[in-house]
C-alpha cells in the first residue's frame, strides 16, 4: 500500500494541480534551507491559500502578560512569521457549489489537520484554523484529487469566484450564472494576467438586480445577468460593474459597461485584470486595490483603456469553448415533484419552514437553507448533512455569503424529512436570514489584524435574539446583522442595517473593547447602499444598545418604512443621543467585565494585532515565477537521487523553460505554456538582445536551454543527467543575474 | 501500515457533566501557568456554538486538548498532533507515549474543581487515514499494541477493548474498558 497521499493519490489529482503541489512542497524545503526569501515564499504560500493566523509573530498576551512562543523551527515562513506557528488555510469553491463527496472529504481533513471545524467564509470558500504548514501540501492533494483547489484562494490574485445560491432555481433571475461564474474560475485560475497584481481582486455574479445574494456593487468586479433582443435572438450578457469594495474607504462599483455578451465577457474581463495589473498601484497597499485606480482614472478613461487593451488580446479558444458546456452546470432533480400532502404536526416546523426555505421557480422544489452559527460545522455534522444531501437532492450543496449552507432540489413532500434529520444533526436552526443569522468574520479569534472579538459579540447577540425570537416584531426579525472584527469589513458590516466593527478606546487608563456602530446599510439591490458609522460604544453595552435602537426602529417606523430611511429620517444628532447612553465604561473595580471582550476571558489587550497578510507580499511577476523553476529544479534533483533519470531530465529542462519564461512575461505577457514560443520568445528579447549574456561566460547558460530544447527527451546517464541539473540551476542563476541587471524586481530569490 | 501521526485520546464523563463555558477560563489559565510540561500552550479556541464538536479547544503546538461533545458524550480529549520524541515511529511507541501524555494532562485536569473523568473508560482514534487499518490483521496488531501499552501504563491485564463500529467514515477508532481503578493508574 502507498505510504505517502502523493503515492495514493497519484492518478487521482488533475496532473498540473498535482505537479503545482508538488512544486509547493519543495519551495517550502528551499525556504527552510534558507534558499528561498521569506517574501517570496509568503506569496507563494499565500497564492496556495495558506494564510498566516494571530499570533504566529511568537508572541500572545495571556491576559497577563505578552508571552513568546518558543516554537521548535526557527525558520519563517514570511516576515515575522514563525514556521512552526498554527495557521489558517482557504479553499476556493467557486460560485459555492459542492457536492457531498466533498462535504465528506471537508470533514475528514478538519479532523486530520486542523481543529475539527469547517468553517465557510462570508465570500462562499471554506477555511480551516490552526493548520500546520507542513500538512499543507497532503491536505492539499486530497482536495485535488475531488477536483478542489487552493489556488489563489488568497493573496495577490483573482480570488473566489461567488455566486447566487440559488443560481438555477431562482423566481427572478435572467438566468444561471453557475456556469459562467465556473468559466471564470477556470479561465482565471493561474492566468498570467492575474499575476501581477498589487492587490487581491473578489468577482462576484448575479442572476438578478434587486436581491442581495449576489452583492455585485461592492465587489472588484461584478456580473449582473441581463438579457438584450438581439437580432431577433435573446442574448444573454452581464451589466459590468468595476472597482466596488468595503474596508475602510467603501466605494460602489461603477458600471463599466451596461451589457457585455457571454461571449466577450471572459476577454473584457481579461482586459480589465491587464488594465489593473499595469495601471494599479503596488507600493502603497492601502491604495492598491482596483477601486482606487477607478476612482484615480475616472470610470470613462478606465472603460477607455479597457477597450483598448481588448483589442490587443490575442484570440483565447477558451473565450467561447465553456458555451459548448453550460448544460454541465444545469441540475436535474433526483426525485420527482411531489407535493406535501398535509402540515406536519412537527415542533419547530412551521418556523422553520417560514425562515428557512425557499420556493424554487420549478414547480414543487423547495431550496433548504442549513442556518450554520458563525459559519461553523463539525466533522459528525458534514457527514450526516452530506448524506441528507444523498438522499433528497442532485448531490446539490452551496455554500451562502452569510456563512450557509443551502440544500437544492428538495421536493416539497421530503420537507418534513429532511428537517427532521436535520434536527437530529443539531442543523436545524430557524432564522435563516433573519437577525438571528448574523454573519461575522472570525475576528480576535483567528486573524492578525482583528481588534475586537466579531465572532463573541456576533455569537451572544445570536444566543440573545432566538431566545426571544417568537416574541420579536416582523420588522426586528427582517433585519440583518453583520460584524467585522475591525474596520476591513471582512463581515461586511456596511451592508448591514445593523453592523458593528471592532476597536478599542481607552477608558480609565486601560483598554477597552469597542464596537463602531454602521447603521442603514442595504444588502438589497445587490449591496444597493453602504451604512454610516455613528459611534462606538463599549462591546459589553452592545446587546443594551441593539434592545434600544430595534425597539424604537419597531415603534417608531412608519408604515413600511424600511430600517434606512427610519434611520435617515432619526437624523445624526437623535441617532447620537441614543448611542451616548452606551458610551460610559465603569471602573475595572466595580465591573471588570466590560475590559474583556466576548467570549475571552483575558483582560483586552490590543497587543496581539500583528501584521496581517491581506494584503499579501509585494512581489515581482519574475520572483514568483522563478520561484516555481527553482522548485521544479529541486524536483530534478531528488528524481535524479531516486534514479529516474528520464524523469529528472525533463525537470530541469522545464525548470530552464520556466526560468526564460519568467523573464519573457516581462516583455511578453502572452507567451503561454508551449516550449517552443517561450524559447523563440526568449531568444528574442534576450538572446539575441545579448540581455541575458554573462560578462564573462556570454553565451553559454543561455545556450543550456537552447541545445536542450533542441535534442528533446533522451534516456541519458546518470552522469549527463546530473550535469543537464547543474546546467539548469547556473540557466536559474543566470536568470536572476539578468533581472537583476534589468532592474525589475523589488525582492528577488536568494541563492 | 503507517504509524499514524495523529492520535487522538477521549475520556468520557459520566453522570456529572461540566460545561464548555467552565472550560474556557480554565484553559486560559492553564496557558499562563504554563501547566502542562512540554507542551507549548498557544491559544484557546471556543465552538460550545457547534454540537458534537471539540467545543472547548486548547491548541498546543504538540497536541490538542479538548472538552470534547463529539458522538454526543461529553469528554476530555488529548489529541496528539507532532513533535513525536525521536525514535518512536513504531505504532506501540506512539500509543505509549502518546497515552501517556494523555494521562499527565488528565492528572492536571482531576486538580481542578471540576466534575470527575471516569477514567476507566476511554476511546483511541487515529485521526490520519493513511494509517487506517486495511485489514483484519491489521486491526488485531493495533488491538494488541494497545493492550500491551494500556496493560503497562494502568498495571492490569483486565482490559476490554474493541473497534468502534459506527460509520465508516469516522476516523479508525478503539472503544477500552479499564478495570483497574485509575487513581491508582495515574499514582503509579
Amino acid at each position: 500500500m502507498p505510504t505517502t497521499w502523493k503515492e495514493r493519490l497519484k492518478t487521482q489529482m488533475p496532473p498540473d494541480w498535482s505537479e503545482e503541489i508538488d512544486v509547493f512542497e519543495n519551495q517550502m524545503i528551499l525556504r527552510k534551507q534558507d534558499k528561498l526569501d521569506e517574501k517570496v515564499f509568503a506569496e507563494t504560500r499565500l497564492r496556495r491559500g495558506a494564510y498566516g493566523q494571530r499570533y504566529d509573530n511568537g508572541q500572545r498576551h495571556d491576559g497577563i502578560r505578552t508571552r513568546e512562543l518558543s516554537f521548535p523551527t526557527s525558520t519563517t515562513k514570511g516576515a515575522e512569521t514563525e514556521w512552526d506557528a498554527p495557521g489558517m488555510q482557504r479553499i476556493k469553491f467557486p460560485f459555492g457549489g459542492m457536492n457531498p463527496e466533498q462535504l465528506e472529504l471537508l470533514a475528514d481533513l478538519a479532523e486530520e489537520y486542523a481543529d475539527g471545524i469547517i468553517h465557510v467564509t462570508t465570500r462562499q470558500a471554506i477555511q480551516y484554523h490552526f493548520v500546520h504548514i507542513e500538512d499543507v501540501p497532503d491536505l492539499m492533494r486530497r482536495l485535488a484529487s475531488l477536483d478542489i483547489t487552493t489556488r489563489e484562494a488568497c493573496g495577490n490574485s483573482v480570488r473566489n469566484v461567488t455566486a447566487c445560491p440559488l443560481a438555477g432555481v431562482c423566481r427572478g433571475e435572467s438566468f444561471d450564472t453557475t456556469a459562467y461564474a465556473n468559466a471564470m474560475f477556470e479561465y482565471f485560475l493561474g492566468h498570467d494576467d492575474v499575476q501581477d497584481f498589487g492587490r487581491k481582486f473578489k468577482p462576484a455574479f448575479s442572476g438578478c438586480e434587486h436581491e442581495a445574494c449576489g452583492l455585485v456593487k461592492m465587489h472588484d468586479i461584478g456580473y449582473l445577468a441581463q438579457t438584450r433582443l438581439i437580432d431577433g435572438q435573446v442574448k444573454r450578457g452581464f451589466r459590468l460593474y468595476v472597482g466596488g469594495g468595503l474596508g475602510t474607504i467603501p466605494q460602489q462599483a461603477k458600471v463599466l459597461a451596461e451589457f457585455v455578451s457571454e461571449e466577450e465577457f471572459l476577454p473584457v474581463t481579461q482586459a480589465v485584470c491587464r488594465v489593473f495589473a499595469r495601471l494599479g498601484e503596488k507600493k502603497n497597499r492601502n491604495r492598491a486595490r482596483i477601486k482606487f485606480l477607478v476612482e484615480q482614472l475616472g470610470i470613462e478613461e478606465f472603460t477607455r483603456l479597457v477597450v483598448e487593451e481588448r483589442k490587443t488580446i490575442p484570440d483565447d479558444p477558451r473565450w467561447l469553448e465553456y458555451l459548448n458546456e453550460l448544460d454541465r452546470f444545469t441540475e436535474t432533480p433526483s426525485l420527482n415533484a411531489k407535493a406535501l400532502a398535509q402540515k406536519p404536526d412537527l415542533e419547530g416546523f412551521d418556523s422553520w419552514f417560514e425562515t428557512n426555505t425557499y420556493k424554487q421557480k420549478q414547480a414543487g422544489y423547495y431550496v433548504v437553507t442549513v442556518n450554520l452559527p458563525l459559519g461553523d460545522l463539525s466533522t459528525e455534522q458534514a457527514y450526516k448533512l452530506a448524506d441528507i444531501a444523498r438522499k433528497y437532492t442532485p448531490d446539490s450543496l452551496r455554500t451562502t455569503v452569510e456563512q450557509n449552507i443551502v440544500l437544492r432540489w428538495v421536493t416539497e413532500a421530503d420537507l418534513p424529512n429532511v428537517y427532521q434529520e436535520l434536527k437530529e444533526a443539531a442543523l436545524a436552526k430557524p432564522g435563516a436570514g433573519t437577525i438571528v443569522d448574523i454573519t461575522s468574520c472570525p475576528g480576535t479569534d483567528t486573524c492578525k489584524l482583528g481588534i475586537a472579538a466579531s465572532r463573541g459579540l456576533a455569537g451572544e447577540l445570536s444566543t440573545r435574539l432566538a431566545a426571544k425570537n417568537g416574541s420579536l416584531n416582523k420588522a426586528i426579525k427582517d433585519l440583518r446583522i453583520k460584524v467585522s472584527g475591525c474596520f476591513n469589513s471582512c463581515g461586511g458590516h456596511h451592508i448591514a442595517d445593523i453592523g458593528f466593527f471592532g476597536n478599542s478606546r481607552k477608558r480609565n487608563n486601560r483598554t477597552v473593547p469597542h464596537f463602531q456602530v454602521v447603521l442603514g446599510g442595504t444588502r438589497k439591490d445587490n449591496a444597493g447602499s453602504y451604512g454610516m458609522a455613528v459611534g462606538a460604544i463599549p462591546s459589553k453595552n452592545v446587546p443594551d444598545f441593539l434592545d434600544t435602537i430595534t425597539g424604537r426602529y419597531a415603534a417608531e417606523r412608519l408604515e413600511n418604512e424600511n430600517f434606512k430611511d427610519w434611520v435617515n429620517r432619526l437624523g445624526k444628532l437623535e441617532l447620537k443621543k441614543v448611542l451616548d447612553a452606551y458610551t460610559e465604561v465603569p471602573i475595572y473595580e466595580t465591573a471588570p467585565q466590560f475590559y474583556s471582550d466576548w467570549g475571552d476571558v483575558r483582560e483586552f489587550s490590543v497587543g496581539d494585532i500583528g501584521v496581517g497578510e491581506c494584503a499579501g507580499e509585494v512581489v515581482s511577476l519574475f520572483s514568483l515565477s522563478i520561484a516555481q523553476a527553482e522548485g521544479t529544479a529541486f524536483e530534478a534533483l531528488i528524481a535524479l537521487d531516486e534514479k529516474r533519470l528520464l524523469e529528472a531530465d525533463e525537470k530541469a529542462y522545464k525548470a530552464m523553460l520556466q526560468a526564460a519564461r519568467s523573464l519573457v512575461l516581462s516583455k511578453n505577457l502572452d507567451v503561454g505554456e508551449d516550449p517552443n514560443t517561450i524559447v523563440s520568445e526568449f531568444d528574442k528579447h534576450f538572446v539575441q538582445t545579448e540581455l541575458f549574456f554573462d560578462k564573462y561566460a556570454k553565451a553559454k547558460f543561455a545556450q543550456y536551454l537552447s541545445k536542450r530544447h533542441e535534442q528533446g527527451s533522451q534516456a541519458a546517464s546518470e552522469d549527463k543527467t546530473r550535469t543537464l541539473i547543474e546546467e539548469a540551476h547556473l540557466f536559474i542563476e543566470a536568470a536572476h543575474a539578468c533581472d537583476a541587471r534589468l532592474g525589475a524586481s523589488p525582492v528577488g530569490v536568494s541563492a | 501500515m503507517n504509524s499514524p501521526h495523529r492520535i487522538k485520546i477521549k475520556f468520557f464523563y459520566q453522570d456529572d457533566v461540566p460545561s464548555a463555558e467552565q472550560f474556557l477560563p480554565l484553559f486560559h489559565r492553564w496557558i499562563q501557568e504554563d501547566r502542562l510540561a512540554e507542551h507549548l500552550l498557544l491559544d484557546v479556541a471556543d465552538y460550545k456554538h457547534v454540537p458534537n464538536s471539540l467545543a472547548t479547544l486548547l491548541v498546543a503546538h504538540e497536541a490538542d486538548l479538548a472538552f470534547d461533545t463529539e458522538g454526543g458524550q461529553a469528554g476530555f480529549s488529548y489529541i496528539r498532533k507532532r513533535a513525536w520524541p525521536e525514535g518512536s515511529d513504531s505504532l506501540d511507541n506512539r500509543l505509549e507515549f502518546s497515552l501517556s501524555q494523555a494521562l499527565n494532562a488528565v492528572e492536571a485536569l482531576e486538580l481542578e474543581d471540576l466534575p470527575k473523568l471516569d477514567l476507566e473508560s476511554l476511546e483511541l482514534r487515529f485521526l490520519d487515514r493513511l494509517a487506517s487499518p486495511e485489514t483484519q490483521e491489521d486491526i488485531d496488531t493495533i488491538i494488541e499494541a494497545t493492550q500491551k501499552v494500556i496493560s503497562q501504563l494502568y498495571g492490569t491485564k483486565d482490559i476490554n477493548i474493541c473497534q468502534l463500529k459506527e460509520d465508516k467514515r469516522r476516523a479508525f477508532g478503539l472503544s477500552i474498558k479499564v478495570k483497574r481503578p485509575c487513581e491508582e493508574a495515574l499514582a503509579a
